[in-house]
Protein backbone atom coordinates (compact mmCIF):
# COMPACT_ATOMS: atom_id res chain seq x y z
CA UNK A 1 0.00 0.00 0.00
CA UNK A 2 1.51 3.31 -1.12
CA UNK A 3 0.65 6.45 0.18
CA UNK A 4 -1.70 7.74 -2.85
CA UNK A 5 -4.00 4.93 -1.60
CA UNK A 6 -6.01 7.41 0.94
CA UNK A 7 -6.66 9.61 -2.14
CA UNK A 8 -9.55 8.77 -4.42
CA UNK A 9 -8.39 6.61 -7.73
CA UNK A 10 -9.16 9.08 -10.05
CA UNK A 11 -7.23 11.79 -7.77
CA UNK A 12 -4.33 9.57 -7.14
CA UNK A 13 -4.27 8.99 -11.32
CA UNK A 14 -3.97 12.49 -12.05
CA UNK A 15 -1.25 12.63 -9.95
CA UNK A 16 0.88 9.72 -11.32
CA UNK A 17 0.14 10.77 -14.69
CA UNK A 18 1.86 13.87 -13.94
CA UNK A 19 4.78 12.39 -11.06
CA UNK A 20 3.36 14.11 -8.46
CA UNK A 21 2.67 13.08 -4.66
CA UNK A 22 -1.07 12.98 -4.52
CA UNK A 23 -0.94 12.88 -0.83
CA UNK A 24 -1.11 16.31 0.54
CA UNK A 25 -3.84 16.68 -1.80
CA UNK A 26 -7.12 18.23 -0.08
CA UNK A 27 -10.46 19.22 -1.04
CA UNK A 28 -11.58 22.79 -0.30
CA UNK A 29 -14.83 22.46 1.53
CA UNK A 30 -17.57 24.38 0.00
CA UNK A 31 -18.28 28.18 1.17
CA UNK A 32 -21.92 27.46 2.40
CA UNK A 33 -19.83 24.99 5.01
CA UNK A 34 -18.99 27.85 6.84
CA UNK A 35 -20.77 28.38 9.79
CA UNK A 36 -20.04 31.81 10.72
CA UNK A 37 -18.87 35.12 8.86
CA UNK A 38 -15.85 36.13 10.49
CA UNK A 39 -16.17 39.87 11.67
CA UNK A 40 -14.51 42.16 8.93
CA UNK A 41 -13.35 44.05 12.72
CA UNK A 42 -12.93 41.80 15.51
CA UNK A 43 -11.10 43.81 17.47
CA UNK A 44 -14.30 46.10 18.18
CA UNK A 45 -15.50 43.12 20.20
CA UNK A 46 -13.28 43.89 23.15
CA UNK A 47 -14.33 44.67 26.61
CA UNK A 48 -14.03 48.43 27.58
CA UNK A 49 -10.05 49.14 28.03
CA UNK A 50 -9.23 49.23 32.12
CA UNK A 51 -8.28 52.32 33.65
CA UNK A 52 -5.91 52.57 36.35
CA UNK A 53 -7.43 53.58 39.74
CA UNK A 54 -8.80 57.20 40.06
CA UNK A 55 -6.04 59.69 40.93
CA UNK A 56 -3.58 57.13 41.06
CA UNK A 57 -0.14 57.29 40.06
CA UNK A 58 0.69 57.59 36.32
CA UNK A 59 1.16 54.11 35.44
CA UNK A 60 3.95 53.48 33.76
CA UNK A 61 4.50 53.95 29.99
CA UNK A 62 7.04 54.17 27.31
CA UNK A 63 6.46 57.76 27.81
CA UNK A 64 8.48 59.29 30.64
CA UNK A 65 6.38 59.96 33.77
CA UNK A 66 5.01 63.47 34.16
CA UNK A 67 8.09 64.91 35.12
CA UNK A 68 8.44 68.59 35.82
CA UNK A 69 8.59 69.62 32.72
CA UNK A 70 10.81 72.37 31.33
CA UNK A 71 8.90 74.86 30.33
CA UNK A 72 7.95 75.24 27.23
CA UNK A 73 9.26 78.00 25.17
CA UNK A 74 6.78 80.39 24.42
CA UNK A 75 5.68 79.50 20.74
CA UNK A 76 5.81 82.50 18.57
CA UNK A 77 3.11 84.43 20.64
CA UNK A 78 0.65 84.46 18.66
CA UNK A 79 -2.08 87.23 18.91
CA UNK A 80 -5.67 85.84 20.87
CA UNK A 81 -7.08 84.08 17.91
CA UNK A 82 -10.58 85.62 16.89
CA UNK A 83 -13.21 83.90 18.23
CA UNK A 84 -14.63 81.03 15.68
CA UNK A 85 -18.34 81.81 14.29
CA UNK A 86 -20.71 80.75 16.88
CA UNK A 87 -21.72 77.24 16.41
CA UNK A 88 -25.01 76.27 15.44
CA UNK A 89 -26.43 74.03 18.03
CA UNK A 90 -29.60 72.56 16.94
CA UNK A 91 -29.74 69.78 19.60
CA UNK A 92 -26.86 70.82 22.20
CA UNK A 93 -26.85 67.16 23.68
CA UNK A 94 -29.39 64.35 23.34
CA UNK A 95 -28.11 62.98 26.92
CA UNK A 96 -28.38 65.98 28.86
CA UNK A 97 -31.36 66.84 31.48
CA UNK A 98 -32.46 70.04 30.77
CA UNK A 99 -31.12 72.18 27.72
CA UNK A 100 -29.27 75.10 28.52
CA UNK A 101 -27.96 78.21 26.25
CA UNK A 102 -24.71 77.69 25.43
CA UNK A 103 -22.23 80.44 26.27
CA UNK A 104 -19.63 80.67 23.76
CA UNK A 105 -16.28 80.59 25.36
CA UNK A 106 -13.51 82.55 24.22
CA UNK A 107 -10.72 80.95 22.50
CA UNK A 108 -7.24 82.10 22.86
CA UNK A 109 -3.74 79.87 22.89
CA UNK A 110 -3.14 79.50 26.59
CA UNK A 111 0.13 80.84 27.81
CA UNK A 112 2.46 78.72 29.14
CA UNK A 113 1.86 77.19 32.18
CA UNK A 114 4.15 76.61 35.25
CA UNK A 115 5.62 72.92 35.17
CA UNK A 116 5.03 72.67 38.91
CA UNK A 117 2.01 70.74 39.89
CA UNK A 118 0.16 71.65 42.60
CA UNK A 119 0.59 69.28 45.09
CA UNK A 120 -2.48 67.05 46.63
CA UNK A 121 -2.71 66.10 49.54
CA UNK A 122 -0.28 64.03 50.42
CA UNK A 123 -0.47 62.97 54.17
CA UNK A 124 -4.30 62.44 53.35
CA UNK A 125 -5.56 64.65 55.91
CA UNK A 126 -7.22 67.31 53.40
CA UNK A 127 -10.63 65.61 53.59
CA UNK A 128 -12.53 69.12 52.04
CA UNK A 129 -13.93 68.24 48.58
CA UNK A 130 -11.59 69.81 46.22
CA UNK A 131 -13.46 72.67 43.99
CA UNK A 132 -13.18 70.43 41.06
CA UNK A 133 -14.32 67.70 42.86
CA UNK A 134 -17.56 69.67 44.26
CA UNK A 135 -18.11 70.36 40.54
CA UNK A 136 -17.87 67.25 39.84
CA UNK A 137 -21.01 66.08 42.82
CA UNK A 138 -23.03 69.34 41.45
CA UNK A 139 -22.92 67.80 38.09
CA UNK A 140 -23.77 64.67 38.94
CA UNK A 141 -26.59 65.65 41.31
CA UNK A 142 -29.86 66.49 40.61
CA UNK A 143 -30.40 69.48 38.35
CA UNK A 144 -32.48 72.19 38.97
CA UNK A 145 -35.44 72.36 36.36
CA UNK A 146 -35.23 74.47 33.44
CA UNK A 147 -36.59 78.23 33.34
CA UNK A 148 -40.15 78.80 32.27
CA UNK A 149 -40.07 80.37 28.97
CA UNK A 150 -40.83 84.24 29.67
CA UNK A 151 -38.97 86.94 28.72
CA UNK A 152 -36.28 86.73 30.94
CA UNK A 153 -35.71 83.20 30.17
CA UNK A 154 -32.66 83.33 28.75
CA UNK A 155 -31.03 85.17 31.70
CA UNK A 156 -27.87 83.58 32.91
CA UNK A 157 -28.20 82.24 35.79
CA UNK A 158 -24.80 81.92 38.20
CA UNK A 159 -23.44 79.05 38.43
CA UNK B 1 -5.65 87.95 -1.90
CA UNK B 2 -7.84 87.10 1.29
CA UNK B 3 -4.88 86.98 3.24
CA UNK B 4 -6.22 86.00 6.12
CA UNK B 5 -7.77 82.74 5.14
CA UNK B 6 -4.47 81.69 3.20
CA UNK B 7 -3.23 81.57 6.31
CA UNK B 8 -5.15 79.88 8.22
CA UNK B 9 -5.26 77.26 5.34
CA UNK B 10 -1.75 77.70 4.92
CA UNK B 11 -1.28 76.25 8.45
CA UNK B 12 -4.07 73.88 8.99
CA UNK B 13 -2.19 71.89 5.92
CA UNK B 14 0.74 72.17 7.98
CA UNK B 15 -0.85 70.70 11.17
CA UNK B 16 -0.74 67.32 9.86
CA UNK B 17 3.37 65.97 9.09
CA UNK B 18 3.65 65.59 4.80
CA UNK B 19 5.28 62.43 5.67
CA UNK B 20 1.97 60.76 7.32
CA UNK B 21 -0.70 62.63 5.62
CA UNK B 22 -1.48 60.12 2.40
CA UNK B 23 -1.03 56.98 4.60
CA UNK B 24 -3.60 58.33 7.30
CA UNK B 25 -6.20 59.23 4.62
CA UNK B 26 -5.79 56.22 3.03
CA UNK B 27 -6.13 54.67 6.00
CA UNK B 28 -9.23 56.32 6.65
CA UNK B 29 -10.85 54.99 3.57
CA UNK B 30 -10.16 51.88 4.33
CA UNK B 31 -11.85 52.15 8.02
CA UNK B 32 -14.67 54.00 6.32
CA UNK B 33 -15.15 51.25 3.92
CA UNK B 34 -15.31 48.63 6.39
CA UNK B 35 -16.96 49.84 9.22
CA UNK B 36 -20.43 52.20 9.93
CA UNK B 37 -19.39 55.62 11.66
CA UNK B 38 -21.04 54.31 14.77
CA UNK B 39 -18.45 51.48 15.13
CA UNK B 40 -15.34 54.02 13.89
CA UNK B 41 -16.46 56.26 16.40
CA UNK B 42 -16.35 53.45 19.17
CA UNK B 43 -12.58 52.44 17.63
CA UNK B 44 -11.56 55.72 18.03
CA UNK B 45 -12.88 56.76 21.09
CA UNK B 46 -10.88 53.85 22.40
CA UNK B 47 -7.68 54.69 20.38
CA UNK B 48 -8.38 58.04 22.78
CA UNK B 49 -8.60 55.68 26.11
CA UNK B 50 -4.80 54.56 24.69
CA UNK B 51 -3.98 57.87 24.28
CA UNK B 52 -4.79 59.08 27.42
CA UNK B 53 -3.23 56.48 29.44
CA UNK B 54 -0.29 57.41 27.41
CA UNK B 55 -0.11 60.89 28.84
CA UNK B 56 -2.16 60.83 32.22
CA UNK B 57 -3.39 63.52 34.63
CA UNK B 58 -2.05 64.38 37.76
CA UNK B 59 -4.97 64.78 40.36
CA UNK B 60 -5.79 68.95 39.78
CA UNK B 61 -8.52 70.89 42.39
CA UNK B 62 -9.48 72.98 39.93
CA UNK B 63 -11.39 73.57 36.39
CA UNK B 64 -8.39 75.99 35.23
CA UNK B 65 -5.64 73.86 36.55
CA UNK B 66 -7.32 70.33 34.89
CA UNK B 67 -7.41 72.74 31.90
CA UNK B 68 -3.69 73.91 31.81
CA UNK B 69 -2.89 69.87 32.61
CA UNK B 70 -4.82 69.20 29.37
CA UNK B 71 -2.71 71.73 27.40
CA UNK B 72 0.42 71.07 28.52
CA UNK B 73 0.03 67.76 26.91
CA UNK B 74 -1.52 69.14 23.57
CA UNK B 75 1.40 71.23 23.31
CA UNK B 76 3.53 69.37 23.91
CA UNK B 77 2.42 67.42 20.44
CA UNK B 78 1.35 69.97 18.85
CA UNK B 79 -2.56 69.04 19.05
CA UNK B 80 -4.31 72.86 19.48
CA UNK B 81 -5.41 73.69 22.66
CA UNK B 82 -8.53 73.29 24.96
CA UNK B 83 -10.67 75.71 26.63
CA UNK B 84 -13.13 74.06 29.25
CA UNK B 85 -15.88 76.21 30.51
CA UNK B 86 -17.77 75.04 33.72
CA UNK B 87 -22.46 76.03 32.59
CA UNK B 88 -25.00 74.95 35.21
CA UNK B 89 -25.31 71.64 34.22
CA UNK B 90 -22.16 70.60 32.05
CA UNK B 91 -18.43 71.75 31.25
CA UNK B 92 -18.42 72.79 27.67
CA UNK B 93 -14.94 71.33 26.25
CA UNK B 94 -13.97 73.04 23.01
CA UNK B 95 -10.87 71.77 21.43
CA UNK B 96 -9.29 74.03 18.98
CA UNK B 97 -6.88 73.58 16.20
CA UNK B 98 -6.55 69.76 16.34
CA UNK B 99 -5.09 68.18 13.58
CA UNK B 100 -7.10 65.45 13.21
CA UNK B 101 -9.40 66.65 10.07
CA UNK B 102 -6.46 67.40 8.53
CA UNK B 103 -5.30 64.02 9.10
CA UNK B 104 -8.28 62.32 8.23
CA UNK B 105 -9.73 64.17 6.18
CA UNK B 106 -13.03 66.61 6.48
CA UNK B 107 -15.11 63.94 5.81
CA UNK B 108 -14.08 61.69 8.78
CA UNK B 109 -14.59 64.38 11.70
CA UNK B 110 -18.29 62.91 12.28
CA UNK B 111 -16.26 59.69 13.86
CA UNK B 112 -12.97 60.97 14.39
CA UNK B 113 -14.39 62.75 17.61
CA UNK B 114 -14.45 59.87 18.79
CA UNK B 115 -10.93 60.09 19.57
CA UNK B 116 -11.72 63.54 21.91
CA UNK B 117 -14.65 61.82 23.25
CA UNK B 118 -12.01 58.77 24.74
CA UNK B 119 -9.78 61.11 25.54
CA UNK B 120 -11.41 63.69 27.86
CA UNK B 121 -13.54 60.76 29.41
CA UNK B 122 -10.50 58.80 30.50
CA UNK B 123 -8.67 62.10 31.92
CA UNK B 124 -11.85 63.27 33.81
CA UNK B 125 -12.33 59.84 35.02
CA UNK B 126 -8.50 60.23 36.45
CA UNK B 127 -9.59 63.30 38.38
CA UNK B 128 -12.06 60.70 40.84
CA UNK B 129 -14.99 62.13 38.45
CA UNK B 130 -18.80 60.21 39.34
CA UNK B 131 -19.68 57.41 36.53
CA UNK B 132 -22.72 59.43 35.69
CA UNK B 133 -20.78 61.63 34.21
CA UNK B 134 -20.25 61.18 30.65
CA UNK B 135 -18.05 63.32 27.34
CA UNK B 136 -19.89 63.46 24.21
CA UNK B 137 -19.53 65.44 21.13
CA UNK B 138 -21.77 68.06 20.17
CA UNK B 139 -23.35 67.73 17.30
CA UNK B 140 -21.93 70.70 15.75
CA UNK B 141 -18.56 69.12 15.92
CA UNK B 142 -19.42 67.27 12.56
CA UNK B 143 -18.61 70.56 10.60
CA UNK B 144 -16.83 69.22 8.24
CA UNK B 145 -12.85 70.16 8.27
CA UNK B 146 -13.20 73.01 10.86
CA UNK B 147 -10.01 72.15 13.17
CA UNK B 148 -12.47 72.90 16.13
CA UNK B 149 -14.43 70.07 18.41
CA UNK B 150 -17.18 71.17 20.41
CA UNK B 151 -17.81 68.44 23.68
CA UNK B 152 -19.95 68.48 26.85
CA UNK B 153 -19.29 67.06 30.19
CA UNK B 154 -22.78 66.24 31.76
CA UNK B 155 -25.02 63.77 33.46
CA UNK B 156 -26.06 61.13 31.45
CA UNK B 157 -29.81 60.35 31.39
CA UNK B 158 -31.07 57.71 33.34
Amino acid sequence: MNTEDSAPEDIAGLFRKFGGNSHGYREFAPPEAETETPRVWPLLSGQRIAHPPAAAAPISSPVAPVAPVAPVPAAAPVAPVAPFAPPVHAQPRPAAAAPQPRVEPVLHTPPPVAASFAAPAADGTDVQPTPLEQLFERLAGPQPPSAAPGPLSRWRRPT
Amino acid sequence: METGATFIDYYDKKSCSSQWLEFNRGMAAELSAGLPPEDLRQLFCRVGQHFAQALPIPPCRTLEELQDRFNEHWDRIDWGFTVLSEESDGVAITHACSPIAMAFGPETTGWSVGFFEGVYQAWFDSQRMPASLRVQALKTAAVQGEPRVDLRLSKVAA
